[in-house]
């Protein structure tokens, strides 16, 4: 505690002390300006359109409009900002930083990083933070479920006040990715990494001519049905003995993957409210997870844990001809057409998961976003900082050279299709998706591992257990884990 | 008493038995020999395959079909390891902790041992077995508190809280291990270096650390290898860049998470192999000590 | 454990006037303890009580802990089905990993006894293992355990045995994680050890044992082994709270899984200590494994007097 007030305090004198300075830097920040404009320039930006099915490319160089206001305001700020953040992301995060230093000369980030683990990175930050040593930019995601408790502990701020000040355009993300930092009313930060979670199938389209079928669908059109694809999946299947030449099918497993074929004909997995199981007495949820079931434990189309090989994902199984078709999202598509190695061996497509019913996608969108913590003696400082990360040049950059997928904004869309035109089948599911259902007493730790470790027990196909009995046990777990009293 | 019973066999005998014994032996010796090369390559191949994977581009290494040998070794992976990140950098600050660390749970361990081994103290015995009861609590236990006491003094991001344990005691095992070093010292040595009039500081130093050395050498040893490859201490108590260790640093190069989409893999096992050799060189180097160290140590519970 | 001490009794002997030695003694012997003292209470004792405190608390880190007496302890045996899975996970490990792994040091250190060529470099290719980080030796089992094409599988398949799917498969997970360990260690400090047990006992012992006849086993049954029994007791204590406390495999490898196959009981603190933030309840997990530690060292003890001998005392 004294630790922090003493710090507090020097950060105020040192705060008094470049205040004299800052008629002195005046003229100075003009002349960053200007480098903000070049900046910008040096990203040759490349415009897509879709007219039928041709991609026309364009380029184009985007200048900035409120350069002067921008200019004006920097000179306010002045602080040292301390950024945390789970691992490097070179040379996105230098990149950021200098860019930000070009923007606000009088403002100094210190970026803090953890390394790969990101669920031993929360860990630490909760240390960090029962110490009084969190930084003022945090991130704890939605989707790693960390985000709730982070709201219920009092660790980071709503931002709601920030944005209506800022006159701060929320419009520019999807409605779904900036919504998922919504909670009990606030906004608690702004869209990081995000994408639709598993909510297609990726394919080996050359598999699928082997068998004759040549009219691939349209994966924007919905068109597919469920029994086609089971026809395709059992086709494509080849197996001797005990020996898999080809796997046919493989599901998405964990929380995610369960939740959303737990929605595939139209249920859910647990209700709005995070408070109750509901698939267990659904009929379309079970259909969903009937439907798996079918595929994974009766007619083994699908390997086993580890099977694939150890760091072989999915979409480099797909990419060497070894795996038809999975469960798979954005991100699968295109690490799957990444890993393509032979054009004679894959060739990767998308079949979008047939419209439900109720005319939606089965989806749970997938995603994190950067906080204020509550900590922090420059929230405002901390809000133009997150501004700037997860702007368009931001995210854009996130994609390209931080080795992250971030599909949040619609703006950045276009650019990336250039790079990828597989990312244009999803660009109704990121519109249009389904979000996530978080536990109401924010354990979602526990009920990640819940239903990852009882899901592995219903989609066992090795020592199966009858459908039925998977599902009452993967229910009560849950549910037991719902019951607790808040974290 | 059975040495006794040779002279009951004749000369012919004694040969016979010896020849036997020996055809016995060369049979052995063989199976012997065989069972230790299977092994010893089984043994060996992890190294193997971490330096051919550390040459391998990431489609290889991710491959449906692993590669023994990378198909174009690619040494930039190497390079990578270095220009991404201060990888050199980290390994110099692994070896500043291992400098302070060693000095510091040879001279308190040995102090704890000697105290522990010719002094009869009140409580000796207690103390003893507590000593020992602390390598049972599971270290997960005390690690919030530890991390919020060296909070408290300030010295979260600082070699402190990785090195000061070294400088007070260094562990339950170094000093059990010194305690049964120093047991198997005879104690007419420090008996005649007293008379002499000689303090206990001195008969510490001058009798019996002299004769310790083969056991300080192995606990050396053990302490660089605990210290190289230890992440979790370095991982919680710092969070600068330019402080990390080497062993932090290969977590760096970890499997990416879901959300990411370049693995790393090859970089890994490039920094892995960075990591291991060095070890590696200062196990051969040391081993006869090392083996030396705990023979004389007479380990017994 | 404390056998080796020459006195058990020492402060029996003290006489209600102390004599310049009794304070000598106890002069430098806490002089030279000091260090360590202060260690102990200041690294050691007071996390500990901490801990055992927040044992009785719910506690998350973030908000001050709410005493909530032996609540915590209650639930274990009580309420979390997970403890006894945990549990029982751990015993099977550790069943397996332990007889396996000192068994297995104990044969290669005699094998490397012999008078053998190149011994160095049959001690360093041993110890090698247990050189590689954790994390990569996982990666190369998972590599080669694979059920489909791993080289074990394939080998297994020609010899006509169907082979298990190891990692993948609920009934194989734990095994050949005890697998990995015993790689990685049975030829790392713990062959040491046994090694330096072996040379230790006197040549002549065996000379004696050649002329009365006695063939390999018989001089490893009659003479080897009771004399490496310290030895062999000193390994088995330290594998035993290696292998109970052991989860980092586990940890890398399956996380737990598949379906709390390998979800061994270090696992379930460190999930709810680090991972729910149940810092309360995973302190009192904590509390009550380390009992359950000392309680099997203790009795370990005592069953030793049976078997371990004791050369030359």
């Amino acid at each position: 505690m004294k630790g922090t007030l003493s710090r507090r305090h020097l950060l105020k004198a040192s705060l008094f002390v470049s205040g004299g300075m800052l008629a002195a830097c005046a003229p100075k920040v003009i002349t960053e300006t200007v480098v903000v404009e070049k900046e910008v320039e040096r990203i040759v930006e490349v415009e897509v359109e879709r007219e039928g099915e041709t991609i026309v490319v364009e380029k184009e160089v985007e200048r900035i409009v409120e350069v002067d206001r921008a200019a004006e305001r920097a000179a306010e700020f002045t602080g040292t900002l301390v950024w945390d953040t789970f691992r490097a992301n070179p040379p996105w995060d230098q990149d950021r930083l200098d860019n930000f230093k070009n923007l606000y000369p009088n403002v100094e980030v210190e970026l803090r990083m953890g390394v790969a683990d990101q669920q031993a990175n929360y860990g630490r930050w909760y240390a960090m933070q029962a110490a009084g040593d969190l930084g003022d930019v945090v991130q704890f995601d939605p989707s790693h479920f960390h985000f709730w408790l982070a709201a219920d502990n009092n660790i980071i701020i709503p931002i709601d006040d920030l944005i209506a000040a800022d006159d701060y355009d929320i419009t520019q993300f999807y409605d779904q990715f900036f919504k998922m930092s919504e909670y009990q009313g606030s906004i608690w930060g702004l869209p990081s990494w995000g994408w639709s979670g598993t909510d297609s199938i990726v394919v080996n389209e050359l598999v699928l001519e082997e068998m004759g079928v040549t009219d691939i669908p349209d994966p924007q059109d919905f068109e597919t049905s469920w029994e086609q694809i089971e026809e395709w999946i059992a086709k494509a299947h080849i197996a001797s003995g005990d020996r898999v030449e080809r796997y046919g099918y493989q599901f998405a497993g964990g929380e995610a993957g369960f939740t959303i074929q737990s929605r595939f004909f139209g249920g859910d997995f647990i209700n709005p409210e995070g408070t109750q199981t509901i698939f267990q007495d659904d009929e379309e949820a079970l259909r969903g997870l009937r439907w798996t079931y079918d595929k994974v434990v009766d007619q083994r189309f699908t390997p086993v844990p580890g099977a694939l090989g150890e760091g072989v994902s999915n979409d480099v199984a797909c990419a060497e001809g070894r795996l038809a078709m999975y469960q798979g999202g954005s991100l699968n598509a295109i690490n799957a057409d990444r890993a393509v190695q032979d054009p004679n061996v894959a060739r990767i497509g998308v079949i979008l998961f047939p419209r439900r019913p109720d005319g939606r996608i089965a989806s749970q969108l997938r995603g994190g976003a950067w906080q204020v913590s509550r900590s922090s003696t420059i929230p405002q400082i901390a809000f133009e900082f997150i501004k700037h990360l997860s702007s368009r040049e931001g995210i854009f950059g996130f994609n390209m050279y931080g080795g992250n997928t971030s599909l949040v904004r619609p703006d950045v869309m276009p650019l990336l299709m250039a790079q990828m035109p597989l990312y244009r089948h999803y660009l109704t599911n990121l519109s249009d998706g389904i979000g996530i259902n978080a536990p109401a007493n924010s354990r979602g730790r526990e009920f990640t591992d819940a239903i990852g470790q009882n899901g592995a027990a219903l989609m066992d196909a090795i020592s199966p257990v009858p459908f039925e009995e998977g599902i009452s046990r993967l229910a009560t777990e849950v549910q037991r884990v719902l019951d607790e009293p808040p974290a | 008493m059975t040495t006794n019973t040779t002279h009951l066999l004749s000369d012919r005998e004694i040969a016979r038995i010896r020849a036997s014994a020996r055809r016995r032996r060369n049979i052995g010796r063989f199976f012997g020999y065989l069972f230790l090369t299977v092994f010893g390559l089984a043994f060996a191949f992890p190294l193997y395959w971490t330096m051919s994977s550390s040459l391998q581009t990431w489609q290889e290494l991710r491959s449906f079909y692993p590669q023994l040998l990378p198909s174009v070794p690619q040494w930039t992976n190497y390079v990578q390891v270095f220009t991404l990140v201060p990888f050199a950098r980290w390994m110099l600050n692994t070896v500043l902790i291992i400098g302070i660390s060693i000095p510091g749970s040879l001279i308190t361990g040995t102090m704890a041992a000697y105290a522990f081994s010719r002094f009869r103290f009140w409580g000796r015995n207690v103390w003893f077995i507590i000593m020992l009861g602390t390598m049972m609590i599971p270290a997960w236990v005390t690690l919030i508190p530890q991390y919020l006491l060296f909070h408290r003094l300030k010295l979260i991001n600082t070699y402190v809280p990785l090195t000061i344990g070294s400088w007070l005691g260094g562990g339950a095992f170094t000093i059990f291990l010194l305690r049964q070093f120093i047991l198997g010292i005879p104690r007419d040595l420090d008996e005649a270096a007293h008379i002499d009039g000689a303090g206990p500081m001195r008969i510490l130093v001058q009798v019996i650390v002299p004769l310790m050395k083969p056991a300080l050498t192995t606990l050396g040893i053990l302490t660089f290898l605990g210290i190289w490859n230890d992440f979790f201490g370095p991982f919680i108590y710092l969070n600068r860049r330019h402080m990390f260790t080497a062993a932090v640093g290969l977590r760096f190069f970890q499997t990416m998470p879901m959300e990411a989409n370049e693995p790393k893999d090859h970089l890994l096992m490039a920094a892995a192999s960075i990591t291991t050799i060095p070890v590696l060189i200062v196990f051969i180097f040391a081993q006869r000590y090392f083996v030396q160290g705990v023979v004389m140590s007479g380990l017994k519970l | 454990m404390d056998y080796t001490l020459e006195s058990s009794s020492a402060s029996g002997r003290l006489k209600r006037r102390v004599s310049p030695i009794v304070l000598r003694e106890n002069k430098y012997g806490y002089l030279f303890l000091m260090p360590w003292l202060i260690g102990f209470f200041g690294l050691f004792l007071g996390p500990a009580l901490a801990s055992l405190y927040f044992s009785f608390t719910r506690y998350n880190v973030l908000s001050p802990a709410t005493w909530i007496g032996p609540g915590n302890y209650v639930r274990m045996f009580t309420q979390d089905n997970l403890f006894y899975t945990s549990l029982v996970r751990t015993l099977y490990f550790t069943g397996l990993s332990v007889p396996l792994g000192v068994l297995g040091s104990m044969a290669l250190a005699i094998l490397l006894n012999m008078e053998v060529r190149g011994k160095v470099l049959y001690r360093t290719l041993f110890f090698m293992p247990s050189l590689v980080p954790l994390v990569s030796a996982v990666v190369l089992w998972l590599w080669l355990l694979n059920p489909d094409w791993g080289i074990v599988n394939n080998a297994l398949r020609s010899m006509g045995v169907s082979p298990p799917s190891w990692f993948g498969d609920r009934r194989w997970a734990l095994p050949s994680l005890a697998m990995v360990g015993l790689w990685g260690s049975v030829g790392g400090t713990r062959m040491i050890i046994f090694l330096a047990g072996l040379q230790g006992i006197p040549a002549e012992m065996y000379d004696a044992a050649h002329i009365d006849g006695a063939g390999a086993w018989n001089r490893i049954r009659h003479i080897t082994l009771p004399l490496l029994s310290p030895t062999i007791f000193f390994n088995t204590v330290l594998a035993i709270i290696g292998s109970l406390q052991a989860f980092q495999g586990a940890f890398v490898a399956t996380e737990g899984g598949p379906a709390y196959a390998t979800w061994v009981f270090g696992m379930h603190i460190y999930k709810h200590a680090f991972d729910y933030w149940n810092m309360g309840y995973g302190s009192a997990l904590a509390w009550f494994f380390a009992i359950v530690i000392i309680a099997l060292t203790i009795m370990q003890q005592r069953l030793s007097t049976k078997w371990v001998y004791y050369y030359g005392e």
